[in-house]
């Protein structure tokens, strides 16, 4: 995949979507093959730098995996938090990271006090936020309706035409049928 | 994202703040439990502290009993006053000896019907039956036991003395005795600061268990282990804090409870004592050694525990 490019991954259940996902963001590591990202060796990055490596990448679940106890804002704002943005910095991009998936109304709630799809929104937000070169994304709209995954779709295009590489891994043909980007398929951990 | 030094700095202490009011926030959230832990670390502090100002109030009794450190010469009652004051010279010249007084038959007799219960003894003794009496107190560098021993074998061999008497050997009793008690104490405290280790470990152990996903998330997105285990830290650091506070707390109303008790016993013995509670410097050392002991637990514990977790 070449920088700035968007594509979908698709395949069947168990083609091995989520695992290439899962080794792109070192969640998992690879038992054999190559595999460069950001220009790294996933192999050669060690345990220490694994915190480094994933702060340059954006990662997007089917669930959001926010933390319930922290508001909208301060949930964005971790990325930020993490890497050492002062604190006026991380105020101005967390309102920005918001207002482009139109939530920026809602910086104060908590997590439980939002729809499902708003929750979603709160997900991409936080995986935006510290501008990562590498958005990944994992089933996102998997437990959205239609009309809520065409929505989230027009923001990773928009994410797109700014410049970040998006990869997003579904099996809903239809959803991306219409969209004009690259389509990889897996079958059986194999790319067609 | 490039950041200047300035801001990085800034970053790392609006880091430490936040993990600071991270755990303090987590402590509100669960007060009863919170509350709990903390009572059982003060009151493991409390223990050896209380065991501490015991000893130090016995010691300082005991430093009050020094001066049980002196030796009582009966003179023969047949020696002529003039001799007697010829010895006492003597004696005050002497570089071993910080000074000696003569007491008199008729003084000693007074001494004794001031003390009340033989108020009329005079009256009741057909002449006074007291030798003359001169009491020697050593001098400072004289005054380890084997010297004052030594002291005491010399002045019972001169021939104005009849008797000598050294009161000492209680003195020495006491201070093995408290030897003995500061090594048990020290024990204690050894064995009470393992039981805060475990304590403030255990609590946190459970504390990382139940943020897990929470954990996850914040790998996932980047977050070092430090930077996960920082809140954790602050919260060991906090329970041992609390729990020094507790500790000092305990050990005070402890100190007003027997404060009238000691008193009434202290009445006995005609003398007007205070207890000595903690000054300044116990007190810091045992704020310091909460803070030891809930930082240390809380890394010990935690460290492993976190590096562990990986998203899946």
């Amino acid at each position: 995949m070449a920088a700035g490019e968007m594509a979908f991954l698709t395949g069947h259940s168990g083609a091995g979507k989520s695992t290439l996902l899962k080794l792109i963001a070192l969640i998992e590591r690879p038992s054999m093959g190559q595999l460069i990202v950001n220009d790294y060796d996933i192999k050669q990055v060690k345990k220490r730098q694994v915190p480094e490596f994933r702060r340059q990448i954006g990662v997007i679940f089917q669930a959001p995996h926010l933390l319930q106890e922290r508001t909208v804002f301060d949930n964005v704002a971790l990325p930020l938090v993490i890497a050492g943005v002062s604190h006026q910095a991380i105020a101005k991009r967390v309102r920005a990271a918001l207002d482009m998936v139109g939530l920026l109304a809602k910086e104060k709630c908590y997590p439980l006090q939002l729809s499902g799809g708003e929750q979603q929104r709160v997900g991409i937000a936080r995986a935006v936020v510290h501008k990562p070169n590498l958005l990944l994304a994992d089933e996102p709209t998997g437990n959205l309706d239609p009309v809520l995954s065409a929505e989230i779709m027009r923001l990773f295009e928009q994410l797109n035409e700014v410049g970040v590489t998006v990869l997003v891994a579904t099996h809903d043909l239809g959803l991306i049928a219409g969209l004009r980007h690259r389509i990889l398929t897996l079958k059986r951990g194999c790319m067609l | 994202m490039k950041t200047t030094q300035a801001q990085r700095i800034n970053a790392y202490f609006s880091n430490h703040w936040q993990a600071i009011f991270a755990s303090l926030r987590d402590f509100i959230r669960r007060p009863i439990s919170t509350g709990l832990t903390i009572l059982v670390i003060g009151i493991a502090l409390a223990i050896p502290v209380i065991f501490f100002v015991f000893l130090n109030n016995v010691t300082h009794v005991s430093g009050g009993f020094e001066k049980a450190n002196q030796i009582s010469l009966y003179l023969h009652k047949s020696l002529a006053e003039n001799h007697q004051q010829e010895l006492l010279t003597y004696l005050r010249k002497r570089h071993d000896i910080a000074y000696a007084n003569l007491i008199t038959p008729s003084q000693g007799l007074q001494e004794l019907e001031q003390m009340g219960s033989f108020a009329d003894l005079t009256e009741l003794l057909p002449d006074n039956p007291l030798p003359p009496l001169i009491e020697v107190h050593p001098a400072l560098r004289a005054s380890q036991p084997a010297s004052v021993q030594l002291l005491y074998n010399e002045l019972k061999r001169l021939p104005e003395v009849d008797s000598a008497k050294i009161d000492m050997q209680w003195v020495e009793r006491l201070d093995a005795l408290v030897n003995l008690a500061t090594k048990v104490v020290d024990g204690f405290l050894v064995l009470l600061a393992i039981t805060v280790l475990l304590v403030i470990g255990n609590t946190l152990r459970l504390a990382v268990q139940n943020k897990r996903q929470e954990i996850e998330v914040l790998k996932l997105i980047g977050a070092t282990n430090r930077f996960i285990r920082r809140p954790f830290i602050y919260s060991g650091l906090f329970y041992g804090l609390f729990g020094a506070l507790i500790a000092l707390g305990l050990v005070d109303v402890l100190l007003v409870f027997i404060h009238k008790p000691v008193a009434r016993l202290a009445s006995f013995y005609h003398v007007d004592y205070r207890l000595i509670g903690l000054h300044a410097g116990n007190v810091i050392l045992i704020v310091l050694l909460g803070l030891v002991l809930g930082g240390l637990g809380a890394s010990l514990s935690v460290r492993r525990q976190i590096a562990a977790i990986e998203p899946e």
